[in-house]
């Protein structure tokens, strides 16, 4: 597999299935794994991580999900392909800029991957399109016991598998799940929300990851502790929260159609319009125009836009990807004319289709 | 139901959360959940807190009575440097940083012992004790305490596996 060719597709966790709601995008699932007798990494030297790649390597060989996935070792990537990787949300910006032996190994639908030598010798992530966190986490659980089988893990009996943070010791399990919530953040309640969310000890995090904004009204929430619930309570917690997250997002989108149906809808096909005909977008326009226009198909105002068609294009116009298929670097003036005209193009052929 | 934030007005917006068989509920008035509000920019999520800058702060939290203390044979770290950077050096740091390491693990997830998965799947039963509440107490006065001791620090899923436990061994008494 060559990164030319990943670029023109789409992750099955972006396909848009079982988003019966069409609020939850993805769900994701990350293990962070340790082999013992190695430091970790702020003390490996790059001996150790060639090994610890190499014990990684083997160990994949032999399992069921990863026997045929992809590796890529950072040092023959180029900054750019990096980037194209953190954008499919493959891997970290850590992993991408660190210096060292570095890489990551993923299977063909880019379900499942494995980071080698992040901050922690290993970070295990598996993503399922919608609602559908459990598949995610069996995911998760099936690859780790494979990998666990076959290589010696940092691992004690009282505090769990031992990782670099403090923050991630214990199960090393973080559990995130990927929303749409444009109408609660359109009523203003989105605030209130963030508050009580971060009282009961999840994270809440842009598309991109720590430190980001929320851009086009996508928000990504998460456990917090690691240490003292098991695997299987932390992903009933979340999964529980998203379904009240849900609940509050379908009640502020019927407030809207009730009371501003006119001014709901014209935001919609306006963002619509824009999107359609626009010769220059940069990536925030793009983002609230995008939000509005699937909150448009989730209403049944717009359709005929399947919300797979939406993932893609957010990831297709992101940077790395617009440089990649452009096959050189862009002036952000530059990028901002591709990304109007890939918009373009992608709305006209889902119109004539 | 009184807002958990003030403890004076009527709460309006509520949160549950389940942790095994426990239950966690926070009510917010309007106002409080306002009040906090204004304090930060609408939807921005720039003021959450990244894992390394939360590490730093409760690692300078507990600094003083524990500054200075240990030094890892595995690697070299010492705690100081630990302090310093927010990540351990190798899987021997655990050992060697002892309880400050513990006392912090606890302050971030609250809660100092693992329930869960093991090395090798599934998980392992401890010699003695219940690997799921991780206690070794076997007496029902012990566990009792430790039950009070959950419930004090709001740790509710533990709270229900202990009592869990202590039925189960009056069960096995009667």
């Amino acid at each position: 597999m060559k990164l030319d060719s990943l670029i023109r597709t789409a992750p099955s966790w972006m396909s848009g299935d079982g988003d019966a709601d069409g609020i939850v995008i993805s769900c994701r699932a990350r293990l962070a794994r340790n082999l013992a007798g190695y430091p970790f990494g702020t003390r490996i030297t790059q001996t150790q991580q060639q090994q610890v790649i190499d014990e990684v390597l083997a160990a994949a060989k032999t399992s069921r999900s990863m026997s045929t996935a992809t590796y890529f070792g950072m040092s023959v990537l180029d900054g750019n392909e990096r980037r194209v990787l953190v954008e499919r949300h493959l891997i970290s910006p850590t992993l991408a800029d660190e210096k060292g032996e570095r890489g990551v190994l993923f299977n063909q639908d880019e379900s499942l991957s494995v980071m080698i030598n992040e901050e922690d010798h290993l970070r295990l992530q598996a993503i399922s399109p919608g609602t559908r966190g459990r598949d995610a986490f069996a995911a998760i659980c099936a690859l780790d016991d494979e990998l666990l089988n076959a290589v010696n893990c940092a691992h004690d009996p009282r505090i769990g598998f031992l990782t670099a943070c403090p923050t991630n010791t214990g199960t090393g399990l973080r559990l995130s799940v990927l929303m749409h919530l444009p109408a609660l953040v359109l009523t203003e309640d989105m605030e209130r929300v963030l508050q009580g969310l971060s009282h009961l000890s999840f994270t809440v995090r842009g598309v991109y990851g720590e430190g980001s904004n929320a851009a086009g009204n996508l928000f990504q929430i998460s456990n917090q502790a690691t240490l003292g619930a098991s695997e299987q309570s932390i992903l009933e917690g979340l999964l529980r929260i998203a379904e009240q997250l849900i609940g509050y997002e379908r009640d502020a989108q019927d407030s809207l159609t009730k009371e501003a149906r006119g001014q709901m809808e014209d935001k919609v096909w306006r963002a619509y319009g824009i999107l359609s005909h626009a010769r220059i977008l940069t990536s925030q326009e793009f983002m609230n125009l995008l939000s509005a226009v699937r909150l448009g198909c989730t209403l049944g105002v717009v359709q005929g836009i399947p919300s797979g068609f939406l993932n893609h294009l957010m990831i297709a116009t992101q940077p790395s990807h617009l440089r990649a298929e452009a096959g050189r670097g862009l002036t952000p003036a530059e990028r901002d004319l591709r990304r109007a005209d890939l918009v373009r193009e992608k709305l006209s052929q889902v119109n004539n289709s | 139901m009184i807002c958990d934030i003030c403890n004076k007005r009527q709460a309006t917006i509520e949160f549950t959360a389940i942790a095994g068989d426990a239950k966690k509920t926070l009510h917010l008035c309007q106002e409080c959940s306002k009040q906090q509000g204004q304090k930060t920019e609408p939807v921005k999520l720039a003021h959450v807190p990244t894992d390394a800058k939360k590490v730093d702060v409760v690692i300078g939290q507990l600094a003083g009575a524990e500054a200075g203390k240990g030094l890892c044979p595995g690697c070299g770290m010492t705690y100081e440097e630990f302090r310093k950077v927010g990540r351990l050096g190798c899987s021997q740091c655990y050992a060697a940083f002892g309880t400050p390491l513990r006392r912090l693990l606890k302050r971030i997830h609250g809660s100092d012992l693992h329930v869960g998965r093991g090395p090798r799947a599934p998980t392992p039963v401890p010699e003695h004790g219940d690997s799921r509440t991780g206690t070794t107490a076997v007496n029902a006065e012990d566990l009792r305490s430790e039950l009070a001791a959950a419930v004090n620090a709001e740790d509710y899923e533990r709270a229900a596996d202990l009592r869990d436990r202590i039925a189960r061994l009056q069960e096995e008494g009667s």
